[in-house]
This record gives C-alpha cells, structure tokens and sequence, in this order.
C-alpha cells in the first residue's frame, strides 16, 4: 500500500512539472524512457523531500525505474520515522 | 580590418517595448518606461523606481522543464535573440555552426536567483536552496541558452565589464566577423538587476535618482541641473552581425553596420570617471574605424543621469570633438529606458542604428533646465525628426575604469 500512495504522489509531481500523461508513469518506465535526466531527477527528489518531509542524501543512488525511485523513498521515509522515534524502530526489529 | 560587417537584425526587450518598432517608438516618442516600483519589497527602498520589461515566456517555446533552468536574465536575452533572427530573415541558414558565435555582456547575471537562494538560507533560515540555483546564477547562463536554443557552436563569451559589457560583447564580436573568423555572430547584452539585494546596493552607492514627486517616469534627467542619479532597468538587446558581402548576397535588410570600437581602462578610480580615460576610450574608437570626430553626426552617451558621469562626459566630448562639439547633437537615452547596466550598450546600439535608419535624432528626456557644466546640444525633450545622420558613436563608461565606444554607420 505504502509503495501504491509513493508512486502517486511522484506520478504527481512529475504530472506537474514534465506534463506525463498517467498512463506512461508505470512502476518499470525508465527515468530515461520518461525523459527525466540527471537534471531533472535533483529537481525531483528536491521536491520529494518537501513531499515527503524527508532529507535525501547526497550520495547518488542507482534509480533506473519509477518503481526504484518509490522504493528509494520508502526507504527514506522509514529510517526518517526510526530516527524521530526510536522505539518505533526497535519494536519492528527483529 | 579587412571585412565589412552588417547588423542585418536587431531584437530587444526592455521597458520601452518589445522589438526594434516598439523601442525606436518610444524613444522618438520620448515616452520614458520608469516607473514606481511596486513590488512587495518597494516600501524597503528610499526611492522605489525601475524600468521594467513585459515578456510572455510562453513566447519561448520552451518545455516548462527547462524554462524553469532560465534566470530572468537568460528568458530577456532568449526574447531578444528571437526577435532579431526574425527580423534578419535566413541568417542562420548555410552557416557553418562553428564558425557561428555567442557574445552576451551582463553585469549581474543570474543575480535574482541568487536573491532568491539568499533569501531562502537567511531569511526563510532554510537550507533547501533550489536546485538549478548555479545553473540559473552563472553569469554565462544568458549566452549558453542563446547558443543552444539556436545551434551555435563557435564561442560563446560572456563579458562582464559593468556599464560597459554589451559594447565590449559587440565590439569584440565585430572583430571576430571583421577578421574572418567568424560567419555570424549574435552579440548584445541582458540585464535583470531589480532584485531587493541589488537595487539595496546601488542605494548604498548613492547614485540613485531620487523620485520626481510631480511625475516618477521623469525622475532620470541626464545632464539636467536637478539631476539625482540613475535609474535600474532590466531588459536585453541583441544584433545580428555578419559579413556585409554575405548580407547583400542574401539579401538581407541591412540596418546598418559596425565601424569601429574600443575598449580602454581608466587606470583610475573606481567610480569617478574621469575625463581623460572617456576621452581616450572615444579616440580609440574613431581611429579603429580610421574616421576623424568631424566625421561623427551624432553620440548617444553614456548619460546616467548621475551628478559626476554628465559633466565629465561633456569634457570629454568637448575634449575630442573640440569646437565641433557643439554640431553634434548628443542624446542620453538612459532618461527613458532607465540604465540596463550590461545590457545598456546593445539597447543604445540599436537605438543608434534605428535613428539612423529613421532619420531621426532622439532625445534626451527631462532636461528642462542644463547644468552650467553641461553644455551640449542634447536635443532636449522631443526628438528631431528627418535629420539624416551617417555616423554615430555609442558611448559606455563602466565602473572599474572598463570604457568601450562603439563607432556605428547607417545603412
């Protein structure tokens, strides 16, 4: 479920800012196949991290896919939550 | 220099109006585009004016993915670069790309994003400083756009060189279509100074007009004795220069052509010119285009408007021109499209050469009463209609002691 409201809520932001029409905005379309280059991709995950209320390292990350971009946030937005409660995090782990 | 070299196309944005019509419209017109500033940061300023242009970057074509890369300063310049490939026709057809050129003056470049950025780290105390911030504060940004968005592959350079940097970008794209080098070259300037930190900074110097209380659009008045300063505009102009032969064998619509230029330094001080250094910068001038002064029908001049540039202009000119000084009218355009910093040279070469072709000598708006040491015929308030002038000098003396005339022929 995560993962769906991730992909809208990107589908969102690239919707707005590149014009691409839902249908194209699948899980497996390449950033390359939509047209986001490297430019473009700072740009995003800049508005991600006001989206998402997250910091997004600096160290650059393989994202090839929408799909890895969801994730990649995901994953994010979990260690975000960890760090703001750490007790949260220590009842999840195994 | 061995070729003569054509201006075939002339495209401007600024507050006088958007393309060569409109500018040469306004100015014989005398219709000043100074105005109150009204942005939300005015009430900060002791004298809130400005000469503000009205694009529509829809007008780009551009994909809202890389409008959002452009600086104001890159959309004015792109504006501009568009005009005047219109209004030149082919000229960019059958021209090798490399040996096609890019030469952009700006004094501040990108500096509204960098506002921006500043304003985001210590007023919003936020550390998200938008991406393209770098891409959009560089000062080469303008004429990488206009190289791109057109194909250019020759050099592309950026001068910056204060009140001076369009007629250096001219003149130094001049001698590279004079020698050979180049095929084409699109050459001006673009401004886009009116951020809150910018317009603070030229307060702080002091050599801001003050606002006329009766009529704010007066409140430049070059070479008047209640002169208080100058005024910022934002806005660009861009030539199409290329060889004359390659002009008339396309047959183009020549404006008209560049003859001479130089660019000199005052060795001097930082801001107060000085008589000697303008004097020398315009000498230098006439004898790149082997002319003599009696030769010159017309100066638009550096006119800011500023208490120290207007009289040591009037020396200067008085200096090289000598009793002849007193023929030859001397318009201070800067009264109506406020002082384009980077951009001021090119709007004034367009000027220059639009005169020219419509045989009309401009004005020097709002100057009802001279200052003593300020004794030119500066063609005060209403231009002079059906004079016919063949040859023209476009004076620009810059901060730091950067001088550059431009010596320009109609058609």
């Amino acid at each position: 479920m995560t993962t769906i409201t991730t992909l809208d809520a990107l589908r969102a932001i690239l919707a707005r800012d590149h014009a691409l029409p839902p249908e194209r905005m699948t899980p497996d379309a390449t950033l390359e196949d939509l047209g986001i280059d490297s430019l473009a991709t700072i740009e995003m995950l800049w508005n991600v991290e006001a989206e998402f209320g997250i910091d997004v390292p600096s160290e650059p990350v393989p994202l090839a896919t929408l799909g890895d971009v969801a994730d990649y946030v995901d994953e994010l937005v979990a260690v975000s939550a960890t760090a703001a409660d750490p007790a949260a995090g220590a009842a999840t782990t195994p | 220099m061995n070729r003569r070299v054509a201006v075939t196309g002339i495209g401007t944005v600024s507050a006088l109006g958007n393309g060569a019509a409109a500018l040469i419209g306004s100015a014989r017109a005398g219709r000043s585009g100074i105005r109150r500033l009204d942005t939300a940061f005015a009430h900060r300023l002791t004298d809130p004016l400005a000469a503000i242009a009205d694009i529509d970057d829809d007008q780009l074509l551009l994909p809202p993915a890389k409008l959002r890369m452009l600086d104001r300063v890159a959309r004015l310049a792109l504006h501009s670069t568009n005009r005047a490939l219109e209004a030149a026709g082919d000229a960019l057809a059958g021209v090798d790309a490399a040996r096609a050129g890019t030469f952009i003056g700006t004094g501040m470049g990108g500096t509204l994003s960098m506002d921006d950025g500043y304003r985001t780290l210590y007023e919003d105390g936020s550390d998200r400083i938008a991406p393209f911030t770098v891409l959009m504060g560089m000062h080469n940004a303008a004429a990488s756009w206009i190289g791109s968005v057109h194909g250019l592959r020759g050099p592309q350079l950026t001068f910056s060189t204060a009140c001076s940097s369009a007629t250096v970008a001219i003149g130094e794209a001049w001698r590279r279509v004079a020698c050979g080098e180049l095929e084409l070259a699109l050459a001006g300037g673009a401004e886009a100074p009116l951020s809150c930190g910018s317009l603070k900074a030229w307060e702080a110097l002091r050599t801001l007009a003050s606002v006329h209380p009766d009529d704010p659009s007066a409140s430049c008045r070059p070479f008047s004795a209640d002169r208080s300063g100058m005024v910022l505009g934002e806005g660009a102009a861009v030539l199409v220069l290329e060889p004359w032969e390659r002009a008339v064998a396309r047959g183009a619509d020549i404006v008209g052509e560049v003859i001479g230029y130089a660019a000199t330094n005052e060795a001097g001080h930082v801001t107060r010119p000085d008589v000697a250094g303008q004097a020398a910068a315009m000498r230098a001038a006439l004898a790149s285009a082997g002319i003599d002064a009696a030769q010159i029908d017309t100066i638009n001049a550096h006119g800011t408007g500023t208490r120290a540039n207007d009289a040591t202009e009037t020396a200067a000119i008085r200096e090289v021109f000598g009793t002849y000084a007193d023929k030859v009218p001397v318009s201070a355009t800067k009264s109506m499209h406020g002082h384009l910093l980077g951009a001021a040279g090119a709007i004034e070469a367009a000027l220059v050469l639009l005169a020219m072709r419509e045989r009309v000598v401009l004005p020097t708006m709002h100057l009802h009463e001279a200052d003593p040491r300020c004794d030119l015929d500066y063609v005060p308030n209403a231009a002079r209609e059906g004079v016919p002038t063949r040859t023209a000098l476009s004076n620009s003396f810059a901060f730091g002691g950067s001088n550059a005339v431009l010596v320009l022929r109609g058609a």
